[in-house]
């Protein structure tokens, strides 16, 4: 009986105009999103190779000079990315993939995609996880919203009760038919999406494990609003109540409860501006070496020289400004770590607020899971930071020490070629499965507790139609 | 041979379908029957002490002006509401106690029947059919359509384009596939043009000489006595009169049910 009433369903809905048309929208918005997002990452891929090879070929041609010199000269280094980013990509537009690493500095990343945007933007990006995560479940409702008033306007209601038709199985029969055309869009629409990205040629890593739970998580996210769909159809008199309902419900989800908790979060944990980071700096820096300016360090030429048991700096056996400039550096990176822990930790307030939004919607956790599926999400971008500003220390720390046994106090040195060639390697995996998932476990236990609420409210429908 | 509806029968041994049409043969036992039936809403007395007794093969038909209780009175046997007294028994069981036993060999006709619009009129029996009989043939679904008069042209067409009396004949043919043993009917001529009227209630005796107890609530008092077999006037919920349809007359009829209308115009 349940797969009989499900398979009605199907027919129903593949015979209306209003499933027809709404298909066939998703079904051209989706296919415009792939290909103008597969279109963006290739031409980013080949900018990013011709810059890469340009910045290595400056690096390695720079003329002869102090090694310090060639630190303040500095390099880029680029954020690695997963072809999924081609599907969702997060917070790259807005956090940036390039970084420039130099020394004295930790700078943030730059060319933002953000920044060359109009202000259209703010309508939300068409990518593919633009149509699965936010207008997906518009289809969903479109479809659903009538399930059950349907049948209660077109009088066919009596018949199916005249026809003994239980509660469970009418109800089971609805959400498989629904379900059964969500993923009859939703299937070959993501394997479409997985072909495409699987041949874009030179980009990122294709993990089919990443691949397969964003698959997952999308189907789960469709369920819970299929549910919704439903209960809201069951207790709804009329369509037309169980369309602005759900509708309601829609944009509250998608819409409203994402851009209040962000502006609750940035109200309450408000991240210090450019000011305010530079003044953060100056009084973590206060008091400590400056590796440009010599009479901050008379100090330490003392306490240096009496360790060497020398007179003067040029007896050192090594070059002393570089090791100033190495013990700056140091001070510079202490100022830095914290002025970044503070804003790690003000970001990490906001995501805890922004995560209470999850209990009002399931787009939030769906949308994290999504972008952390793709490494475009915050973690990520923090976690490449990281690494970098690790880089950059080893960096500056080779050019510095350099300059400090390569010469001594007082005498002109210039590096050459091969000191160029010798800087050290940057190289950055993005974080495993495992790492990923656990960093996710919170919107996980949000996601599937969302699922099963969503089934609890079905439950609730039974129990309320007389069945128990 | 007897001669109703134009249909005419042998009265031993006309088959149609696969049913042997013999009146004589049927168990005379009460189908569909109510005991001091009655139902209010709020401080409205819908149906009032009601007793009737419909027997295999018979067709009752309710007469009553707007308001009378009629459809109610379906709805109670349907099961749809439950009784405030009394009872409503079909094949002998209490249906508010067994109301899924008491739906399995009852069909039910509304007065717009309402079937699913973006299926067609085979599609709409195969659903309907299959919910009660599981799978039925696909030949076995296009006999029952045309047992029921449905003309082959329409079987593949959708139901958002049938007239109302091709919907009511897709209802007879998904009460033939459930064979059931009781059809109740709220106004189902209602709207229908003569001709679509006078092939209904020809289906309706088909239906009753093979013993089917039919319950059908109209207004068409020409209708009720050329289908019924017995006819009951109801107003204000209560059963104020019943004939037998051979022994009354049309004219004696509308004096009676006429006689009701007034007396509801000037009670309200």
């Amino acid at each position: 009986m349940v797969i009989r009433i499900a398979k009605k369903e199907w027919k129903e809905q593949l015979r209306e105009k209003r499933f027809l048309a709404a298909g066939l929208l998703m079904v051209l918005l989706f296919m415009v999103a792939l290909i103008s997002s597969k279109a963006y990452y290739e031409k980013e891929q080949d900018l990013r190779l011709q810059a890469q090879q340009g910045i290595e070929e400056n690096w390695l041609n720079q003329r002869d000079k102090n090694p310090h010199g060639a630190a303040h000269y500095g390099i880029y280094l680029f954020k690695p990315e997963s072809r999924l980013a081609l599907i969702d990509r997060g917070v790259n537009r807005y956090a940036g993939t390039a970084f420039f690493v130099e020394g004295h500095v930790r700078n943030e990343a730059q060319f933002r995609k953000i920044e060359d945007e109009t202000g259209l933007v703010r309508f939300g990006e068409l990518t593919p996880a633009y149509i699965l995560i936010t207008l997906m479940p518009l289809f969903i409702i479109l479809i659903g919203f009538n399930a059950f008033t349907k049948e209660r306007e077109g009088g066919t209601w009596k018949m199916l009760q005249s026809h003994n038709v239980p509660m469970s199985k009418l109800l089971l029969g609805k959400w498989a038919g629904v379900t059964f055309t969500v993923l009859m869009l939703f299937i070959p629409l993501f394997m479409l999406m997985g072909l495409i990205i699987y041949t874009v040629s030179g980009f990122g890593e294709f993990s089919l494990t990443h691949y397969l739970i964003l698959g997952a998580v999308y189907t789960l996210y469709y369920l819970i609003f299929i549910n919704l769909t439903l209960i809201v159809s069951w207790f709804s008199k009329k369509s037309g109540a169980a369309f602005i309902m759900l509708l309601a419900i829609w944009i509250v989800a998608t819409l409203v409860v994402p851009k209040l908790f962000v502006s609750a979060a940035q109200y309450h944990n408000p991240l210090p501006d450019t000011n305010a980071v530079a003044e953060m700096y100056r009084e973590a820096r206060a008091g400590g070496i400056d590796g440009h300016v010599p009479s901050s360090a008379r100090e330490m030429e003392r306490q240096v020289m009496e360790e060497y048991g020398v007179d003067k700096l040029e007896d050192l056996p090594f070059n002393f400004a570089g090791y100033r400039l190495q013990v700056g550096e140091e001070y510079d990176t202490k100022a830095y770590n914290y002025v970044f822990s503070h804003i790690h930790s003000v970001i990490s307030d906001q995501d805890a607020l922004i995560r209470r939004g999850s209990l009002i919607s399931p787009f939030l956790p769906v949308r994290n899971l999504s972008m952390a599926m793709a490494y475009t999400d915050v973690n990520n971008h923090w976690d490449f930071s990281e690494a970098v500003e690790l880089y950059r220390q080893d960096f500056v720390r080779y050019l510095n020490e350099d300059l400090m046994y390569s010469s001594r106090t007082g005498e002109t040195y210039l590096a050459g070629s091969d000191v160029w060639a010798a800087k050290p390697d940057f190289s950055y995996e993005l974080p495993g499965m495992g790492e990923v998932l656990k960093a996710q476990s919170g919107n996980l236990f949000l996601l599937f507790g969302w699922v099963g609420i969503s089934f609890l409210g079905l439950l609730t429908i039974k129990s309320k139609s007389g069945e128990g | 041979m007897f001669l109703k509806n134009n249909v005419s029968y042998e009265k031993t041994g006309d088959v149609i379908g696969s049913v042997l049409l013999c009146p004589c043969q049927l168990i005379n036992i009460n189908m569909l029957k109510t005991k001091g039936l009655t139902k209010v809403y709020g401080s409205t007395v819908a149906v009032k002490d009601l007793n009737l007794k419909i027997k295999q093969g018979q067709i009752y038909c309710l007469l009553g002006p707007n308001g009378a209780g009629k459809t109610t009175t379906v709805n109670l046997f349907m099961g749809f509401v439950s009784p405030d007294e009394g009872q409503v028994i079909v094949n002998g069981l209490d249906v508010t106690k067994h109301t899924r036993e008491v739906r399995q060999f009852i069909s039910y006709i509304p007065e717009n029947l309402a079937l699913y619009p973006n299926l067609t009129g085979l599609e709409n029996l195969e659903f309907f059919a299959g919910l009660s009989n599981g799978q039925l043939a696909d030949s076995d679904l296009k006999k029952l359509l045309s047992e029921a008069g449905l003309q082959q042209s329409a079987y593949d067409q959708r139901v958002s384009g049938y007239s109302k009396g091709m919907r009511q004949k897709v209802g007879i043919a998904i009460a033939l596939a459930k064979d059931s043993k009781a059809l109740i009917l709220d106004e189902p001529t209602s709207g229908l043009d003569p001709q679509a009227s006078n092939e209904f209630a020809r289906l309706l005796t088909i239906l009753s000489v093979k013993g089917v107890a039919i319950l059908m609530t109209t207004h068409d008092l020409f209708r009720a006595r050329e289908t019924g077999t017995r006819i009951g006037i109801m107003r204000d919920g209560v059963l104020r009169r019943e004939f037998n349809a051979g022994d009354v007359k049309h004219d004696e009829l509308e004096q009676v049910y006429l006689e009701q209308i007034l007396q509801n115009v000037e009670e309200a």
